[in-house]
């Protein structure tokens, strides 16, 4: 919410869950690593036991840092900013990777042509995926802790 | 440096480096920017897969995996901050830093105050503070006369399988940089303080300070919880009675634990208290006796 005027870049799911959607439904189609489930509970275990090796802890701190880079360069962020945060995602916080669940409301998104669907090829499987470019924070509800 | 990205600012090839490097995840912030942008993506994927001995037709996962790694390992060099603990006391300062950063320090009030007890008290005070259910943060200027600045609040609610042995712990503390000096450290039983519609700490310890503290003045303030109180003069004088009225058997002498956190204002070089409590630890250790907690 501190940089880039709170704008939020997020890939989206119809379903929390895809292994609960109908057999034949384009949501079940989701893969795995798309799953939002599959993503949080991932990332909650890891925070939870404080796993240093974690693939995808290492894998966001990485991208965070790239996209600091890329953002400072495209003058989104100051270097004060740009500093903030790749001195952050170098620590060894779990606070900072803690999972949470974005709930956005579909239509006002989807009628101002916002709500961009993921071209086939960059998918992880056949199912329905979505990008937001520029969320704002009074768009999404978060959502902390444990789902059944 | 990656020598094709020599001749461009540090900036400006930092940009193109990150750039490349989220291209390989398909990440769209990958797309390019500058002329003849994808030529010099060319060179610095070949130079960066020769420099590790991955062959350039090699898309498996792993060999991936590695060129990530090492552009990584070149756009740190581009952007590391010189001093990182000086962006996190940056941060601290803001009220932004991860409460798990903090290095906790706890006065030796609150030792003395849980007695044997401060081994397993350290412990809760310390996850309160790392991994918090709750957060609340006063940055380093006050907004409004008498508010708090550069303290910072925690709290955890810690289930028990007896209910009324489950408490939330209310954790306060005064920022230096990225150490945290904790001097407010109470259990929080819900059967004895109402904490239904209270919006911030703040309120929470206001409720806990009317339950178990005692009236007192901060300078031209009263009460059982003041938030702020400024001395012109010097250190705020902190007066309580000590001995309370007790309906029907008349005064009786109290000890008291007086809390808080003496600061000058960095707006007007006045000293000042801030979440001021004077607390009957008769009373509060009785409650914690009542719940099991002693």
């Amino acid at each position: 919410m501190r940089y880039r005027h709170g704008r939020h870049y997020v890939w989206c799911s119809e379903v929390y869950d895809p292994t609960t959607a109908a057999a034949a439904s384009p949501a079940a189609a989701v893969a795995p690593s798309s799953s939002p489930k599959e993503l949080f509970e991932r990332l909650r275990r890891d925070c939870d036991a404080e796993e240093r090796h974690s693939d995808a802890i290492r894998r966001y701190r990485r991208r965070f840092k790239q996209l600091a880079a890329e953002w400072h360069a495209a003058r989104e962020i100051t270097e004060l900013q740009r500093d903030e945060i790749v001195a952050t995602v170098n620590q060894t916080s779990w606070n900072i990777w803690r999972p949470q669940l974005y709930v956005i409301a579909r239509a006002p998104i989807e009628s101002a042509g916002r709500l961009i669907h993921v071209p086939i090829k960059e998918r992880a499987a056949y199912g329905l995926e979505f990008r937001i470019h520029d969320l704002r924070p009074e768009e999404f509800v978060i959502i902390e802790g444990t789902f059944p | 440096m990656i020598s094709v990205l020599e001749q461009f600012d540090k900036v400006t090839a930092a940009g193109i480096l990150a750039r490349a490097a989220l291209s390989i995840e398909g990440n769209p912030a990958g797309d390019y920017r500058l002329p003849d942008e994808a030529s010099i993506r060319e060179a610095i994927l070949r130079e960066a897969m020769v420099a590790r001995g991955i062959d350039p037709n090699d898309q498996r996962p792993e060999a991936l995996e590695m060129l990530s790694e090492a552009l990584d390992g070149e756009l740190e060099a581009l952007i590391a901050p010189r001093d990182s603990k000086q962006v996190l006391e940056r941060l601290s300062s803001r009220g932004e830093l991860p409460s798990d950063l903090f290095e906790v320090e706890i006065v030796p009030q609150v030792e003395e105050l849980y007695g044997s007890r401060f081994r397993l008290e350290k412990k809760l005070i310390e996850t309160t503070v790392r991994t918090p259910d709750r957060e609340q943060h006063y940055g380093p200027h006050p907004s409004v006369p008498n508010e708090p600045f550069l303290v910072s609040l925690f709290f955890k609610f810690f289930p028990n399988e007896y209910p009324a042995r489950s408490f939330g712990m209310l954790v306060g503390g005064q920022r230096y940089g990225i150490r945290l000096a904790v001097h407010h450290a109470w259990h929080i039983y819900p059967t004895d303080v109402d904490l239904k519609g209270a919006e911030t700490l703040v309120d929470v310890l206001r409720r806990f300070a009317d339950r178990f503290g005692v009236e007192m003045t901060v300078g031209k303030q009263k009460g059982k919880f003041i938030l702020g109180g400024e001395a012109p003069g010097g250190l705020p004088s902190i007066q309580v009675s000590p001995t309370i009225d007790v309906p029907s058997h008349g005064k009786k002498k109290v000890n008291i634990s007086i809390t808080c956190f003496y600061q000058r204002n960095p707006n007007t070089n006045v000293n000042h208290a801030a979440l001021v409590t004077a607390i009957d630890l008769q009373k509060y250790r009785a409650a914690l006796k009542a719940h099991g907690g002693l």
